[in-house]
Order: C-alpha cells, then structure tokens, then sequence
C-alpha cells in the first residue's frame, strides 16, 4: 500500500506534523486485552453495581423503570438499525426513517399537540430547547419561570442554556407538592414563558387547564415538561390543556436505564412553530415514480445547516433510543401503555393508603400518579430502606429543605405485590409497630383501582401487535436500511468504523444496563469506575489536564467548552472578548455553538495548500478574541501544517484554543491536541471511539482541558478516594449542568472497552492505519477523479466534481447515488463548503486492503460511465426500496405523521 | 435606477429614500427551491448590511442584507408562496421596502452591469 502512495514508511505520512508534537514513546497506556479478558473485566467490575432487576425497585424522580421487553431489544439492536449512520441517503435509510416517523407519529397522539420531531439528546436539553423556543416565539427578551415543581435537572440545564444569551430563569414556588397558582398568578410577567411538570416531580398532576388559563391571560407560552411519559397514556393531553409545547424523555418507553443513559428526549409543538422546532424532522413524501417515501425534511432548520443564525444546540438525534420507544409502542399499543400507567397509578395509591395507617407517616403529594412524598416519622428513613434491601427511593433532602428526609417513592407495573409488602413492612419496622409487620394482612392482590378523581384520556390510537407481527415489521424495515455491518461507508468526517459485537453483549448485560442513575454511590461502584477510568484513557489520549463525560453528543460538547471558556473569560473580567474565529472549512456546528454560546463567529479563509490562512488569522486576533476553534487534521482531511504558530498567535492575543474532536481519528497515537496547545478539546465517541452510530445517535462528547480551566468543566464529576468513586457537585465556578444525569452511560462504557480491547498498540494504529488506507485509495483515484487539495492527507480526502459537472453534466449527487447501485454509501457530499461539488471520503482503520481495491474499482467504472453512458447517472440509484425522493414536496405539503 | 448589492440583492429606488429590494436572478437560481422566508416584521430597524431575511431552500439557508433603515412594506404574498423568488425573483418575488436612514446609500452599490461582472469571476 505504502509503494502505491510513494512512501517508505507510514511514518512518513505524519511528516507534516511538526516533530515537537509527535508522541516519541507513544501513549502512556496498558496493553490491550484479549476478548475473554475484556468481559472477565466487565464482569468483574459489574459486581461493583446492584442492579435493580432483582429486588424491589422504588426509585424514580425522573428515570423510571419499566419492562423493555426481550423482543423490542431484539429488533432494535439489529445491526441495520444499530450500525447505520443519519439517514441522509432515503434511498438506503427507510427503514431508521420509518421508525422515526412512527415515533413522531406517536408523540404527537400522546401529547395532543401537532407536530414530533425525531427525538433529542434527553429530557432535560429537550426542556430547554424548549425555553429557548418560547423565547423566540413570543419574542421576549426577559423571563423564563420555571415550576420548582420541575425536575431539578432539567431546572439546571435550562439555566445553562439560558445564562450565555443573557436570559434569566426564575423559579415558581410550591404549594405544598404543586406549582403555586396564586404566585403564579401575581408572578408571571406578560409575554413570557413557563415551564411546569406534568405529572411534576413529586407525583402531583398539575392543574394544566388552570395554568394553562393564567398563561393565556398573560399572553405567555406553556411548556409542559414529561418525565415518565408513560403517564400520557392515561391522562389527559397536554395539548388538549393548553399546553404549547409538549417536551421531555420519552425513557420509560423500551429505554434501558443504562444508569441514566443514553435516553430519548422529545419535543412536540404547534404547526405553527415548526419552524422553530429543534433536531431532525421526518416527512413523507413520493419518488420519481410516484412510490411514497420518507426523508429528513425542513432540514434549513438544522443547526449544521443555519451555522451562525442557528438557534438550538442540537445537531444528532437519539435516533436508536427513540427507536426502542418506537418499537415498544408499536408493540404494546395505546392500550398496553395505558394498562402499563394505569398499573403504576393504582400500585402507589394502594401502597401510599398502607402507609397512611402507620403512626408517624405522611403522604405529602396531592393529586399524584405513580409517584409520591413520604414523610417519615423520623430522619434515617431513605438509609433504613436501603439497608431492607430495597432499591430506595429518591432522598429529596438535597433538593428541597422543606422535604428534608422525605422520599419520593416511585410504582411502576414491575413493582409487585411483594415488593409492595416489603416497602409497607419496612414502614412498619422503622416505626417499630409490631402489629403492622404482618403485611399480608394489608393488601391482598395486586391493585387495578384508580382514585375516582383521576381523568382518564381515551386509549391513545396507536395499534398494538403480537410480537410475531413486531418482528416482522422491523425485519422488513430493516431490509430497507444500509448499515456497517452489510457494506462499506467512505463517509467522510464521520468514522464509520465497525463496531465490535462484544461491546454490545457488555452494554446489555444485566449489572450495566440495569442500574439506575439516582442509586446509592455503594451500589453503582462499578459505573462510577467506568466513569473514572474512562477520563483517565482519554486524558492520555488528548494530552489533557482535566475531562467531563457529560455532553450528550459532539455539538454539544462544542458548547461545553464554549460556556466554560465564557465563564474563564467572565472571572478574569475580559467581557469584551466575544470574537470565535474558524476557518472557513469549519463544521456548521461550529459557528452554531458559538452563536449558542451569545459570542460572534469570524471566519478565516484557507489557503492554497488547505491550511487557514495565518496572515488573515493574524489580522483578525485582538482583545476581542475569546476562542479559535479548529478542526485538525482539517475538514479537509489535511494537517494543519501551522498549528505551532498559530496557537501561540492565539495564545499571544489572549484568546483560546479549541480542538473540534471530529478528525481525531487520523492523529490518534501519533499526537495529542493539548500537545500542540490547544486548551479545550472535544472527541466524539461515536467516530473514534466506535460506539454505533445507531441511525444518529446516541452520541457522546467528552471535553477535556487545561489545568486552568478545570474549575469550569460541568458538574457532577466523578472522583477516587483510597477505592471508592463518588460524584461531587458544587464547585463556585463551575458552569452548571448539561443534561440530565451523568452524560451517555451506555455510549462511554462501549467506549471504555474499546480503550481497553486496544490498549496502548492498538490506539497507536489507528491513526496511522486510517492515514494509510485513505491515501492508498486517494492515490488510486487521484488520476480519475480531481482532487481538492494534492498532498499527502490524513484519514481523509476531498474530491471536486466540479469539472465533471461542466464536462458532463453530472454532480456530486449523481455520483454519490450511482455508488448506491455498487453497494456503498455515499461519501460526504457537498461538504466542506470551500471545495464546489465536494465529496469528502474516510475509508477508516477497519477496512479491509480487498474493501478499499473493490471501492477503487467501482468508482473508476463510475468514472468511465461519465463517457460511454452518462444517462445511467439521472435516475440512480436503481435497485433501491424508493428512489430520488422529492424533498421540495416534503417541505411545501408537510405530512409528517402517520395518517 | 435599479441597484445591486455583491451580496446579490437587487434595490428600486421608489423615491423619498424608499427602496424596493429582492434577489437577484442568479442567487435565485443558485438557491434553488427556496421554501420558506422568515419575513421582516414592518417597523423592524436595520443597521447597515444587517440581515432583512433569511431564505430558505430545502437544504441551504442564505440572509438578504439591506442599507441602514426602517421595513415599512414586507411582500406579504411570499408567506404562502415563497416560490414567487424563484419564478421572478427581480419583479412579483420583491422581498420588503425599506425607508432608508440615508437615502443616497444606494449611491455606494453596483449598477446591473458592473454586478454581472461580478459573476463571472
């Protein structure tokens, strides 16, 4: 391969880093482990956590646990839909974009408002996108009020989203367990927006229709935030109250607790703000041939797309986890979910009656569901049920003084009439009442009752299915779909390597994928070490000081380091840097964050040999510089031959440096980011790291730093005492929170095991293998195919089609489709916007010399084709479930639901 | 006279520092389909080459800039069929007026010809 390219040595492909970069001993790592070995470590660890699957479970407060059941796992975990990337391609995606659309489908009939997007990062974001959609629709530069009757993660998140643009938050107060009207009603200034809980977190269902009334004569926006979604299908709608946004996690439907994630968020909204709405949508559509078809629609919307005038942070979706929602759904019906709320309903009143009996206690919720506040007769009481060998419910001590030792006590339809016993038992015990311990004495069966007073919706419309039928849907689906595990990706930017099985048979196992979030630190030890051990790999990794897991995907690990950097400059009194500088070949993302962030963005031109231009960087630095965030190698697959300079330019003016992750495949082992000076950098561990994509999301952007910027990073983190993990909160310069829980559990703990299967020589490969394959394919195609920019690259390269369009008539886009026909995913076209007609090809380390010789060979056919049979090129691809759709008809005559 | 600005908006002077602005045929064409338009609101206040909209086409998104002013007259039609900027951009698919601060701002932007220079660069 090395003679093809004209090198020596794969060595040499590097000799554009300067030298005072290059790793001389390699990472600082462990050698890698055997398959065998990886799962005795998993599984020796795993012993660490309790999950809660084989005990009685009353812990809740925002994530829940539900049956996922075996055959929802089963078609979910296909690999079609598992390894497959953001379905761009419709023509080799109708299977992810299916699920999608019946995932809207159904949002939008249980929250009874318009218009589902196709799911984002959690519930928590989800809310504040939320605000930020308010905001924007009504205009308002002032408040956001929010419920303290709302989750008190996504109050936090919110407040991080919020600060940067300078809008403030301000809290509601209760009225015992709900929001106060009457404060409300005196607090709630004109054309603003609201935020409360439906059921809130203490259980209680608010009053929508009574909010929702005082928001109207204020003119304000309602947004109604969900935690246990599985209660939608039981009470009235949010939309059907007045509610002007529906948005939160749609967890409980088939997500795995995964100690908090990666969960689906969700958001539905008005026809009217559809434009406003964040993440991807789902339409339907017809072909050339008049088949119908699905495609991802009102795209303009999309943060990549709007670059610096974008207004949302989020760039991925949970596409997988909104899939297990999906697939759950279309299992159980509308019917199934209501029986399964009804259940958890009914199970809390009978056992919250039981308690009532019992001298000393008191049930502080009013008007709750499945959740409610237990106030015990003296404090202990959270530890005294651990130590019974319950999974104890949530201590609402640290959250709210006024519920000091009380705890929040969640049923679902697994707590059974065992568990419920041992719950009243254990009540009894802590009063010390003899008489009481006699439980069977107290509830017989198993409770189907609802309280009389409680509203119950109509069965929501969603059909249910015996699970041959679910199998058989999603087989068929699947069929539809292009994925890793059927064929080649030469996506470039967005490592499509394979994903290793063994991660999964991980992930899935009990001890990790049934721990929840808000357990005890001594019954998840081994998540926390997951945690802690993760940091360290990925410290060495990047060279940096200092890490957080927390950022739910790429783009928002971008404006983690972006708020922290913020807040760096705020302490020091330096207001007056709001510059963010990139080169004009950024990722859309970029300038997104930064707009995100309340900062400018000052774009750098690039240079004849694909560097950013230092003489215009120069011009542009000054003390209104705050950061430069670069991509290097470059999103042009080239290394950024001026890095030393550049960063001591930046360094010099004051300003930051930031390293966009996205590339980090090419240099992995051979350099470091905080090597060659930059001070915050992100890593995407669904493209290094080899996490599955999972038809767009779930993601993971970890964020490392400088010593000087640590105090900054998010919280919580986690930390080590002599051998115990714990996480901490509470640093004075800290920006707050992300999302919700710990970041994507489920995503960092494949990632660990990637880190530990390679260990030192295999992370060291990859990087130098990746280089290697795309300059062996570049020198192959470079003779057929005219070239961005000719030198050697780094893990990938871009094409110009440019003048095959004027000779032939034939673009980026036809060539991309004609490669469909040979069973390849297209590369990425069209980007980076400096090069016309680009085509942005990583073959990856994976890859086998046979897959890179067959890709070359197909795309030179495909150049002979341009001459002896050009016609073949308008109506590719041809073998596919639909062809070309029309995706004008898709935004100009929305049909983005199921009929 | 009609004015352009490099950035491809066409501006009609109406008289008394109003202009009449739109895109231009060829950025039209280089959007293609455009779908939507985020509208001015009348009243809106404009610093100079600040935005006046944004356009949108199913995957790209582009701003059409204006000279310092006031928006008193939006195109009302393009709400519903914002395809009328592609059918004819530089007549029926006007995008707003706009009451200049400084009326004689269009002196500072190129005539037809001097900006189909431009292009074909």
């Amino acid at each position: 391969m090395l003679k093809t390219i004209g090198l020596k040595a794969i060595d040499d492909l590097f000799s554009d880093v300067p030298s005072a970069v290059i790793l001389k001993n390699g990472l600082n790592l462990p050698r890698g482990l055997s398959e065998p070995e990886l799962k005795r470590f998993f599984n020796m660890i795993g012993k660490n956590n309790q999950p809660v699957s084989d005990r009685p479970c009353f812990l809740g407060a925002g994530i829940y646990y539900h049956e996922v059941p075996a055959a929802v796992k089963a078609v979910v975990t296909r690999p079609e839909f598992l390894t497959s990337y953001t379905p761009y391609q419709p023509e080799i995606s109708q299977g992810t974009l299916q699920v999608l659309f019946d995932f809207q489908t159904y949002m939008v009939e249980l929250t009874g408002l318009q218009v589902s997007n196709a799911s984002l990062y959690d519930g928590a974001t989800a809310v504040a996108e939320a605000a930020l959609l308010g905001l924007r629709v009504k205009k308002a530069e002032s408040f956001v009020y929010v419920s303290m009757a709302v989750n008190p993660e996504y109050r936090q998140t919110t407040q991080t989203y919020l600060n940067p643009q300078g809008h403030k938050v301000r809290e509601i107060g209760l009225n015992g367990t709900e929001t106060d009207l009457e404060l409300l009603k005196t607090e709630l200034w004109p054309n603003s927006v609201l935020i409360v809980q439906y059921p809130n977190f203490f259980g209680t269902i608010e009053d929508l229709a009574a909010i929702s009334k005082i928001c109207k004569e204020k003119n304000s926006y309602l947004i109604v935030a969900v935690t246990d979604a599985m209660n939608l299908a039981l009470l009235p709608s949010p939309g059907s109250l007045g509610a002007d946004i529906c948005a939160g996690s749609a967890q409980s439907f088939g997500n795995i607790l995964s100690f908090g994630g990666p969960h689906a968020g969700f958001m539905t909204v008005k026809m009217d703000d559809i434009r406003q709405m964040p993440g991807r949508i789902v339409g339907a559509t017809t072909d050339r041939n008049g088949k119908e078809g699905l495609v991802l629609t009102f795209q303009a919307r999309e943060q990549h797309i709007r670059r610096e005038r974008a207004a949302s942070n989020v760039c991925t979706t949970q596409s997988l986890m909104a899939n297990f929602a999906s697939a759950w759904l279309y299992f159980k019906g509308g019917r199934g979910a209501q029986q399964v709320a009804k259940d958890g309903v009914a199970t809390a009143h009978a056992i919250a009656e039981e308690i009532k009996k019992i001298p000393g206690f008191k049930i502080e919720s009013a008007r709750y569901a499945n959740e409610f506040v237990v106030r015990p007769p003296s404090p202990g009481f959270a530890d005294f049920l651990a130590e019974w060998g319950l999974v104890a419910p949530y201590d609402l001590s640290k959250d709210y003084p006024e519920f000091k030792d009380c705890v929040l006590v969640a049923c679902t339809e697994l707590t059974t009439l065992e568990d419920m016993e041992s719950f009243i038992s254990a009540c009894a015990e802590f009063y010390n009442d003899p008489t009481a311990k006699d439980t069977k004495r107290l509830i017989h069966q198993k409770p189907t009752q609802l309280p009389g007073w409680v509203k119950v919706r109509p069965i929501p419309n969603i059909a249910e299915h015996a699970e041959v039928e679910l199998v058989r849907y999603y087989t068929a689906l699947a069929r539809k779909n292009f994925c890793i595990d059927n064929g080649f990706y030469p996506l470039g930017s967005c490592t499509m390597k394979y994903n290793p099985k063994v991660h999964e048979e991980i992930a899935f196992a009990d001890n990790w994928a049934n721990i929840h979030p808000a357990q005890r630190e001594d019954e998840v030890q081994g998540a926390l070490q997951v945690m802690f051990d993760l940091e360290h790999w990925l410290q060495e990794i990047t060279g940096c000081y200092a890490l957080t897991l927390q950022p739910a995907a790429g783009a928002q690990g971008e404006l983690t380091a972006l708020l922290m950097a913020k807040r760096y400059f705020a302490d020091r009194g330096e207001h007056q840097r709001v510059n963010v500088i990139v080169p004009d070949s950024a990722h859309g993302t970029n300038p997104a964050s930064a707009t995100m962030a309340g900062w400018k963005t000052v774009s750098i031109p690039t240079d004849a040999r694909g560097n950013m231009d230092v003489a215009a960087l120069k011009a542009k630095l000054g003390k209104d510089t705050a950061v430069l965030m670069l991509t290097n190698p470059s999103t042009l697959g080239l290394f950024e031959e001026h890095i030393l300079e550049v960063a001591k330019l930046v360094h010099d003016a004051g300003g930051l440096l930031y390293y966009d992750g996205a590339n980090m495949n090419a240099i992995m082992g051979i350099c470091r980011p905080a090597d060659m000076g930059f001070d915050l950098v992100h890593l995407n561990l669904h493209k290094s790291f080899s996490t599955p994509h999972g038809g767009g999301g779930p993601g993971s952007g970890p964020v490392g730093c400088t010593k000087v910027l640590e105090p900054y990073l998010p919280e919580p983190r986690v930390y080590k005492e002599g051998n115990r993990y714990y996480l901490k909160s509470g640093a004075p310069s800290s920006i707050g929170r992300m999302k919700g829980n710990v970041g994507n559990f489920g995503v960092l703990l494949r990632a660990l095991a990637y880190c530990k299967r390679n260990g030192k020589e295999g992370l060291e490969r990859v990087g130098r293998i990746a280089t290697l394959n795309a300059n062996y394919v570049l020198a192959q195609l470079k003779g057929h195919y005219p070239v961005a920019f000719d030198r050697i690259c780094k893990h990938e390269f871009v094409l110009t089609a440019e003048p095959l369009k004027k000779q032939y008539g034939i673009s980026a886009l036809d060539i991309a489709k004609r490669l469909i026909d040979f069973n390849y995913h297209p590369p990425t076209i069209y980007f980076p916007l400096v090069v016309p007609e680009a085509m942005m090809v990583e073959p990856t380390e994976t890859e086998t010399k046979q897959t890179l010789d067959e890709f070359v060979a197909a795309m030179i056919k495909i150049r002979k084709e341009m001459e002896t049979n050009p016609d073949v090129f308008k109506n590719a691809p041809y073998d596919t479930p639909v062809s070309r759709l029309d995706e004008v008809k898709a935004v100009k005559e929305p049909k983005l639901t199921r009929s | 006279m009609r004015k352009f600005a490099k950035t491809h908006e066409w501006y009609d002077d109406l008289g008394g520092g109003k202009v009449r602005i739109g895109i231009s045929k060829h950025a039209a064409h280089e959007l293609s389909d455009v779908v939507f338009i985020e509208l001015p609101d009348v009243g809106k206040k404009l610093a100079d080459r600040q935005s006046l909209c944004v356009l949108e086409s199913v995957k790209a998104v582009a701003d059409a800039y204006s000279p310092a002013g006031t928006v008193v007259e939006v195109n009302t039609k393009l709400k519903d069929q914002a395809g009328l900027v592609n059918q004819d951009p530089e007549g029926n698919g006007w995008i707003a007026v706009v009451q200049l601060d400084n009326p004689k701002a269009l002196d500072d932007y190129l005539t037809e010809e001097q900006y189909l220079a431009t292009l074909s660069h």
